[in-house]
């Protein structure tokens, strides 16, 4: 849906400017600069350039200078708001529709977006949303209590993308429409951190959706490239595998009360190698990337243009033991690998970008992460004694595996192979493409002895990671591929997820993370420091959770 | 047999030639390990989930079945989808090969057109200073790997003299021309939409010149090494002793009947240039198939992989049939044998 012409819309917007005399010169000098350093014409220029541009394409970045340019190595493959799911699709979805909450800040907090007001009944299974009355959708049809009961329903339906987050505790009968701008959500089982996943349902325009139904998709191949939404920003560009155009929608309803002065648009381009990402952030192509390697984040950080974020994610990277079977079935085995491996050695291996993991949740997770816990340390005589408490004392082989061409994760299997020598226990190191992984990591009996993780934020509560890593009902996931079983800590995630009271559930969650730490479940290795890098300009940008919220971002 | 008859017979060879690697890819796709399925339903799927794709892509039914259903599919023009973005293979086929032909096409002119000429000039003053220049220069077209040539280019042409643009195949703000052929050159050039030709000429430039180097040097040595050999022969020598401007004896009489074996590697770099051109659009993020291929490969994305086997067994099967009708019209003995 674009609200300009394609062609020479930033020409038409420049001659308009200057027609109705709504641009004083200082103003276009301004922009001419910005647009400068947008589109790259600027070359070596450490800041914006005033000079008069040169090429036409420099004319048409004038009129539209306050873009932002973000150099990505992942496509946005489908941006349907209930079947698309991932870092990069997140930060369009976000874009073009809008939530029931939303998450902002960092630490991210909860605000409200589409819904005023979320209200749990104290067993966490009765929910009550209230909408905003001014809502709209692009199209200017207000955003009802029915439109979103049929968001929730066609997520449901479709069973893809978010749908984890809620097909456990609801169906499609779930959702009552109490009044036009109330709506109640009664929950198959209590979820106490219910009102934490409502970023994720994102809303569309019943009416646009269903004018592109085919054959009973629901709108489905259509909503992967355009959007049906009621978010700040809409689609003018669509360039599969290559660049991503958002501009901003002029009657947006929403005020974030952020003191932001809103992009006029957004560019995702795809980049994949980071070398050439970081000569572009040079060049001013782009303004904000992604994934740089740590010498490339370290070239850019010695810049005084660029600002690199170093603000510890909330992503962790374990190495995941058998629990079930193998010798890391065996409790003093886990104990002599946990001590064995060189954190310090770890966080050398990614330049220092990570912190090392204070136990099962990333120490960021405030304030859910319960300090002190009694993690094990790189300790080689503690290691040898574990070891020869166990029952492979005289050593043993086992596997490492990780995603191949995933440098990081072939260091720490190294660390790892390094020490666990010492002990006599020879690792061998397998390389894996992703899926092949995943099917590994279905059953106990053909799960890696060890196997490299990194787990993603989507909720900003503890019940995100450890129930998807711990408790037994995931058995056969990825993120459960150390196939813990334990019905006590089981007990413990389930009343958290029945108790809205927030001092209760730290509790429970405090005596989990012991447990599990106790249980030497797994190698608690380090949560990143994510390599993102942006202009000096953009203030700070950075989102810990999944993607990012143009609402937020904007050029100081 | 004419020419037309032997073309139509190669043509109806694809067919066979086709229906193998048809057979051989989806074959090899069963095979490996590893669960598309598993990852294409997301980290937390539930097994729900999980089934409802299997069933949605046809996984569920016997490897026959699911061999039938995919060939009657390409008859219909259904190439399959992507397990992962979910997009019709079809589509991005029609989106990623044109950046790759376009790059391979560019690259291919500049190797032909400087290797030909550097060759004969190599062969004409051989062992004099113009021929061992080319020889080092053929050295380095061979010897560098194209990604740190990439890098090189970058920082030199991009960053500090800031003659080109490091990646992409239009700059960020510029809008590509309407499809016509899918090349932008092409098209931008079919519209006239002269800035934006001067435009994508600039995008290509670095990503094309780095890709068309090892090309460039064979097709320099193999047209040097087979001048010689011609010039050597009696009927040059005639040529010569008749009086013959040494220009029409090089460039009409010996260098028509050298052409035979550079055409071969010509065909064939267009080949290794296809599939050499990953790196090239990895570091110059040229939103080719090479890139595609990558991405379904690392993710097991089967659909993807098969089509881009299909259309590459496709794409030499006619770079094979051309390079053949090209012997023919060099050397009038191919056509009559």
């Amino acid at each position: 849906m674009a609200f300009y012409s394609k062609s020479e819309r930033h020409v038409a917007d420049l001659h308009e400017a200057f027609r109705t005399e709504s641009i004083d010169r200082r103003t276009f000098l301004k922009v001419a600069g910005a647009a400068a350093v947008a589109s790259g014409l600027s070359q070596n220029a450490a800041v914006p350039s005033l000079a008069a541009p040169r090429r036409r394409s420099a004319i048409r970045a004038q009129a539209n200078a306050n873009v932002l340019v973000y150099g990505s190595g992942q496509d946005i493959s489908n941006l349907d708001p209930h079947t698309g799911h991932d870092y990069s699709i997140t930060w369009g979805q976000r874009a073009v529709y809008d939530s029931l909450l939303r998450y902002e800040g960092n630490p991210a907090e909860l605000k409200p977006l589409l819904a005023t007001e979320v209200i749990g009944s104290p067993d966490a299974t009765t929910w009550t949303i209230k909408l905003a009355d001014n809502a709209t959708f692009h199209d200017g049809s207000a955003v009802t209590a029915e439109a979103v009961q049929y968001n929730f329903q066609r997520m449901l339906r479709k069973n893809l993308g978010v749908a984890w987050m809620f097909a456990t505790v609801m169906n499609e009968e779930s959702i009552v429409v109490a009044d036009p701008t109330t709506i109640e959500i009664n929950l198959l089982k209590p979820f106490a951190p219910y009102d934490a996943v409502l970023p994720w349902l994102f809303v569309a325009n019943p009416a646009i959706v269903q004018e592109h139904d085919v054959d009973g998709d629901e709108g489905e191949a259509w909503l992967k490239e355009n959007e049906a939404g009621g978010g700040s920003f809409t689609i003018n560009r669509w360039e599969v595998g290559t660049t991503y155009e958002f501009v901003r929608y002029p009657d947006y309803w929403f005020d974030p009360e952020n003191g932001i002065t809103p992009l006029d648009g957004m560019i995702w381009r795809i980049i994949r190698e980071s070398s050439t990402k970081r000569i572009a952030m040079e060049t001013g192509e782009l303004q904000f990337g992604d994934r740089f390697t740590p010498e490339d984040t370290a070239a850019l950080a010695a810049n005084a243009r660029f600002v690199v974020n170093n603000e510890p994610s909330l992503t962790p990277f374990a190495i995941k033991l058998n629990n079930q079977a193998g010798p890391t079935a065996d409790i003093n085995v886990r104990k002599a690998l946990s001590h064995a491996f060189d954190y310090d050695a770890a966080i050398e291996a990614v330049s220092g970008r990570g912190v090392v993991m204070e136990g099962p949740l990333a120490t960021a997770l405030k304030p859910w992460h319960k300090a002190g816990l009694p993690v094990l340390r790189h300790d080689m005589e503690a290691a040898k004694a574990a070891l020869a408490a166990s029952g492979f004392a005289d050593g043993f082989e086992m596997e490492y595996v990780y995603v191949t061409g995933l440098t990081e994760e072939e260091l720490f299997g190294l660390i790892l192979l390094e020490k666990a020598a010492e002990l006599n226990i020879t690792v061998n190191m397998l390389p894996m493409v992703w899926p092949d992984m995943v099917a590994r990591a279905s059953s106990a009996e053909t799960a890696p002895n060890a196997m490299a993780v990194y787990s993603g934020t989507d909720y900003l509560d503890p019940d995100n990671f450890l129930w998807q890593a711990y408790h037994s009902s995931q058995a056969g996931f990825w993120a459960a591929a150390s196939h813990y079983t334990n019905p006590a800590f089981d007990k413990l995630l389930e009343d958290a997820r029945a108790d809205t009271n927030q001092e209760n559930r730290k509790k429970l969650y405090d005596e989990a993370q012991l447990m599990l730490v106790n249980d030497a479940v797994e190698i608690f290795v380090y949560t990143e420091i994510e390599s993102e890098i942006w202009v000096a300009e953009l203030g700070n940008p950075y989102d810990p959770i999944m993607g990012g919220d143009l609402r937020s971002i904007g050029y100081q | 047999m004419s020419l037309l008859n032997y073309v139509l017979r190669r043509v109806l060879l694809l067919i066979p030639t086709l229906f193998g690697v048809t057979l051989l890819t989806f074959a090899l796709s069963r095979i490996v390990p590893g669960d598309p399925a598993r990852l294409a339903a997301g980290a937390q799927a539930t097994p729900e989930m999980y089934d409802q794709i299997r069933r949605e892509f046809g996984l569920d039914q016997p490897l026959p079945v699911q061999y039938w259903n995919y060939l009657s599919g390409l008859f219909q023009g259904d190439w399959g989808r992507s397990i992962l973005s979910r997009r019709p293979v079809v589509d991005d086929l029609r989106v990623f090969w044109p950046a790759t032909f376009e790059l391979v096409l560019v690259a291919m002119l500049i190797a032909v057109a400087i290797g030909i000429p550097l060759g004969i000039v190599a062969a004409v003053r051989a062992d004099r200073p113009a021929d061992q220049v080319s020889r080092v220069v053929a050295l380095i077209g061979v010897s560098l790997p194209a990604f740190w040539l990439a890098i090189l280019f970058q920082i030199l042409f991009g960053l500090k003299l800031g003659w080109f643009p490091v990646s992409g195949r239009l700059a960020a703000l510029a809008e590509a021309p309407e499809t016509v052929t899918g090349l932008y050159t092409i098209d931008s050039l079919l519209r006239g939409q002269w800035s934006t030709f001067g435009e994508s000429l600039r995008q290509i430039a670095l990503p094309a010149v780095t890709l068309s180097l090892p090309a460039m040097a064979t097709i320099m040595r193999f047209t040097r090494a087979t001048l010689l050999e011609v010039l050597g022969q009696d009927y040059v020598r005639t040529a010569r002793a008749k009086g013959a401007e040494e220009r029409s004896v090089i460039l009409g009489h010996a260098l028509r009947n050298a052409m035979i074996p550079t055409v071969t590697m010509i065909g064939l770099s267009f080949g290794w240039s296809m599939g050499g051109s990953v790196l090239v659009e990895t570091v110059f993020d040229w939103p080719g198939i090479g890139l595609y291929a990558t991405k379904s490969a690392l993710t097991l994305d089967f659909m993807p992989i098969m089509g881009i086997a299909l259309l590459y067994g496709f794409v030499f099967s006619i770079i094979n049939i051309l390079v053949d009708v090209t012997y023919g019209m060099l050397d009038p003995r191919v056509s009559r044998s």
